[in-house]
């Protein structure tokens, strides 16, 4: 399926505001000096300030099963990322980032359904894992978006504004 | 002249007659490459759950070889808790992995470590195990093989010893048919053979074993038909999968794909010259030359193939004297997995039906990846025997099991009867049983749910209870012990099972809202929801009972049973992608509740048996009986795994066992060697803990230590008081 490219730009950006700080948390168990992110995010600057997002990978084999999955991700083998994600949820089932990564990749795919659930399995699960549900919120919003469900996008928006302002 | 043309129309008859059959017998199973069937990959990471037993099993599944310096792919060398292996490469559902060198130490029930070639933290996988070929359409299971995968020794030996004229003939030999006839002529009966292979496999294909002359026609006239209609690669493939190797009780081992794994328990292509050179002598007489049994007149054998492979100049003569110097390495027939899982087997091809097309399906060399956990698998077989053994000797009760993952819906283990790796009647999937008990957590999601009306604390009334079903008709639950409680709070009406209290919550929600929450669960009648249906009047399968319950395990997210992690076809290429779906299916806070109150069943509840084996692992299940205790189930699961069994008998005659005294313990046992993981905590974050006395519906303060702990949707928690003192707990004695 097609996704308009003004939305897709927008839903980028927005994703990548929330995203880095989180895979930085989680890249940082691998390499003790991660590199610079290659993107500057585009900060908004209330959330990277705020820190809360941290992945917290305390198992070896769902940090390096994230690295595979962002490498391949990176090489635009959205297959391969899938899947090794799917790996470290055999890993690490409870685990919302996974959930959230992969809701995006689903998102990224056009399987808009599919990205929505695994959103919504991610945010019940983040519990006070704010930042991580605002990003949760914005892919749900994207999701509807795409399947042109106008007022559930508007819902999933209010919701991503109220974790915004910390509500 | 009259004489010969008469023999020249019998002749003429009998052909057609016999081409007809061979027609429409091979034709109908020519060799269209059977769908390979994969269990999962063993991963291997620093910290996984998982004993060097475990490695070692699937090791020997998968037909790695221990020995001191592995120097080859397949083999491994293993010194205490340390395993260094050389893996295979092999294609998974998600690529696969090259062949590697990995080293894999242990301490404990734990990996401690994973390393490659380099001393690298890393991580790793050994192949799936080949676990059935099927055709997807038929129910058959048999190990074929592609002419093309056939090792090229194996074709060699073949031609030499039985047929070295094969590419030559059509389909017979007359000089050596008129030798053996002078010389069976002399000895006054049959004792020369001078078959061709493609007498040998109209043979072993459409006819008796019987040695008479009137047979030996027919194969004739069979023989040229075959090479009349096929091509000799199409005749030697169908050889080399009808050739009979072996006598396994009442299973014959047909085809070298068979023969490898019933005698070496390897795939057919890691055999080596002397083991290749076995099976083939084993064709003269699979039980004369038995390996096993008489290893010395297998040994003679053996060394004659070797020999007549040296004469034919496809070997050299050191290469079969060094053959010839090796041990027949035959592996004893315990170590040997032949039946594959038939009721896993009998799951993938439904699902591959309802989810692929079915034009798909039909291309050939299909690989098909599953979720199968041999672990698992194993654990749910030993559970169903041994205890299936110990309360019914005599063997009128059936017994299914059905383990998935908790959280994805992957099928990792399916029994569906007593004697596990039979095919038949596959009670899983098929056997539909009144679920008793195992539908009241409906009821219950049903009412937290409305968390203004009902909590964890909320009293209900156990006390007789009849309804009136218009017509003169009236239904009066009664309870398992005979006994009615009283009030009881929600958690313990749940978690004990009482009937009454159950149905009067039920009727009181209304049977409409009943059946939205069994919907939520997947697991709604097909007919509108009946008030016995409260207390689970209604039919289910093992496999599906497993669905609702996976819905609890995973915090109120359904997620579709699948047996099928991905199908390649012959190229890798993956047909349309079967991904993990799960959907938000019931409210995740009113989910916790009810898991909650079934972990209340099993710490003091109905199922209370569990609480000592399990005192470690939070784990939360329900029991479920029927009338006059026809069927025994258990359902219930971890943070990890969800599984289901049952008990019954095929006839629904009583099967004299409650869930707590029989599915209980099948469950018990097949969890308990599984790796564990504590409950889900989706919804947790609306949850509040609070200690509280429900008979007066008051909170407690915290430290009033002998008062109940509950959990509460934030804001349902009854009203606070500051007195610890609560009145006498009337707690119910029975179990």
């Amino acid at each position: 399926m097609m996704i308009p490219a003004k939305a897709r730009l927008k839903l980028r950006t927005l994703l990548l505001a929330v995203l880095l700080p989180a895979l930085a948390g989680c890249a940082a168990m691998i390499d003790p000096e991660p590199e610079p992110a290659p993107e500057e995010p585009a900060v908004e600057e209330p959330f990277d300030a705020d820190g809360a997002i941290r992945h917290t990978v305390d198992n070896e084999a769902v940090a390096m099963l994230w690295e595979q999955s962002e490498e391949a991700r990176r090489n635009e083998e959205f297959r391969s990322a899938i899947s090794a994600l799917e790996r470290a949820l055999q890993v690490a089932p409870e685990d919302p980032v996974l959930w959230s990564r992969l809701a995006e990749l689903q998102l990224e795919q056009g399987e808009h359904g599919v990205a929505e659930n695994f959103a919504a399995r991610s945010n019940a699960l983040a519990e006070e894992h704010r930042l991580l549900r605002y990003r949760n919120w914005l892919i749900i919003e994207a999701a509807r978006d795409y399947r042109g469900d106008d007022e559930g996008a508007r819902e999933a928006r209010l919701e991503a504004d109220r974790l915004r302002e910390g509500s | 002249m009259l004489a010969a043309g008469a023999l020249c129309a019998y002749v003429g008859a009998a052909f057609l007659i016999l081409d007809h059959r061979v027609r429409s017998d091979f034709d109908q199973t020519q060799w269209r490459l059977p769908a390979r069937v994969y269990s999962q990959p063993l991963d291997l990471y620093r910290g996984r759950d998982l004993s060097p037993g475990v490695l070692a099993d699937h090791l020997a599944a998968v037909g790695y070889r221990p020995v001191e310096v592995p120097t080859a792919v397949g083999q491994f060398a293993r010194s205490g808790d340390t395993f260094r292996i050389r893996t295979r490469a092999f294609e998974a559902a998600d690529g696969g992995d090259p062949a590697r060198r990995i080293e894999v130490r242990f301490a404990g029930e734990r990996v401690a470590e994973v390393r490659d070639g380099d001393g690298a933290a890393t991580l790793a996988r050994i192949e799936p195990e080949r676990i059935a070929s099927i055709f997807p359409g038929r129910a058959e299971d048999r190990e074929l093989i592609a002419l093309e995968d056939a090792p090229g020794r194996l074709i060699d030996a073949l031609l030499a010893i039985e047929d070295r004229t094969f590419h030559d003939h059509h389909g017979i030999r007359p000089t050596a048919i008129l030798r053996a006839a002078i010389a069976n002529i002399r000895a006054g009966a049959t004792v020369q053979g001078g078959s061709t292979l493609t007498q040998q496999l109209a043979k072993n294909f459409f006819l008796t074993g019987e040695q008479t002359l009137r047979r030996k026609f027919d194969e004739a006239l069979m023989a040229l038909s075959l090479e009349w209609r096929f091509d000799k690669a199409e005749i030697l493939e169908a050889y080399l999968n009808e050739v009979y190797l072996g006598q396994d009780g009442p299973r014959s081992i047909n085809g070298f794909g068979l023969g490898a794994r019933y005698w070496f328990n390897r795939p057919l292509d890691e055999l080596e010259l002397h083991e290749i050179a076995l099976l083939v002598g084993l064709i003269r007489g699979p039980s004369y030359y038995d390996a096993r049994a008489y290893p010395e007149r297998a040994r003679q054998r053996r060394d004659v193939v070797l020999q007549s492979l040296a004469e034919t100049g496809a070997i050299d003569a050191a290469a079969a004297r060094a053959a010839s110097e090796r041990p027949l390495d035959v592996v004893p027939r315990e170590r040997v997995r032949l039946r594959g899982y038939p009721a896993y087997a009998d799951l993938v091809r439904r699902q591959l039906g309802l989810h692929y097309d079915e034009s798909d399906l039909r291309g050939d060399g299909l690989r098909v990846y599953t979720h199968l956990d041999p672990r698992a698998q194993a654990a749910a077989e030993e559970a169903i025997e041994g205890r299936l053994a110990e309360l019914d000797p005599d063997g009128d009760l059936q017994a299914a099991a059905v383990i998935a993952d908790a959280h994805t819906g992957a099928v990792t283990a399916v029994v569906g009867g007593r004697s596990v790796r039979s095919a038949g009647f596959n009670r899983a999937l098929d056997a539909r049983r009144q679920v008793g008990s195992l539908a009241k957590p409906a009821v219950y999601l049903a009412a937290l749910a409305q968390p203004e009306r009902y909590t964890l604390a909320t009293q209900l009334d156990d006390r007789p209870f009849t309804l009136d079903l218009g017509g003169g008709e009236s239904w009066q639950p009664r309870n398992f012990d005979g006994h009615f409680l009283g009030e009881l709070p929600l958690i313990d009406a749940l978690a004990q099972s009482r009937n009454a209290a159950s149905a009067r919550l039920g009727m009181t929600l209304g049977l409409e809202t009943v059946e939205a929450a069994l919907d939520d669960l997947g697991g709604r009648p097909s007919h509108g929801l009946h008030p016995a249906d409260l207390l689970g009047a209604f039919g289910r399968t093992p496999l599906e009972m497993t669905a609702m319950y996976q819905t609890l395990a995973a915090g109120g997210f359904d997620a579709p049973l699948s047996s099928i992690a991905e199908v390649h076809d012959t190229r890798g290429q993956p047909l349309t992608r079967h991904t993990l779906r799960v959907r938000p299916a019931a409210p995740s806070g009113a989910v916790f509740l009810v898991n909650e109150a079934l972990r209340e069943t099993v710490r003091s509840g109905t199922a209370q048996a569990l609480a000592g084996p399990f005192a470690d692992r939070g784990i939360a299940g329900k029991t479920g009986t029927t009338n006059d205790l026809r069927d025994s189930w258990f359902a219930g699961y971890d943070g990890r795994h969800v599984a289901t069994a049952w008990i019954g008998r095929d006839d629904a005659l009583p099967a004299g066992l409650s869930g707590s005294a029989g599915a209980l313990h099948v469950w018990a046992d097949m969890m308990q060697p599984l790796p564990a993981a504590p409950l889900s905590r989706a919804g947790a974050a609306a949850i509040e803990w609070f200690r509280v006395d429900p008979q007066r519906g008051r909170r407690l303060p915290e430290h009033c230590s002998d008062a109940r702990r509950l959990p509460f949707l934030a804001g349902s928690e009854p009203p606070y008081d500051g007195n610890c003192r609560t009145r006498e707990q009337r707690m119910p004695t029975r179990p």
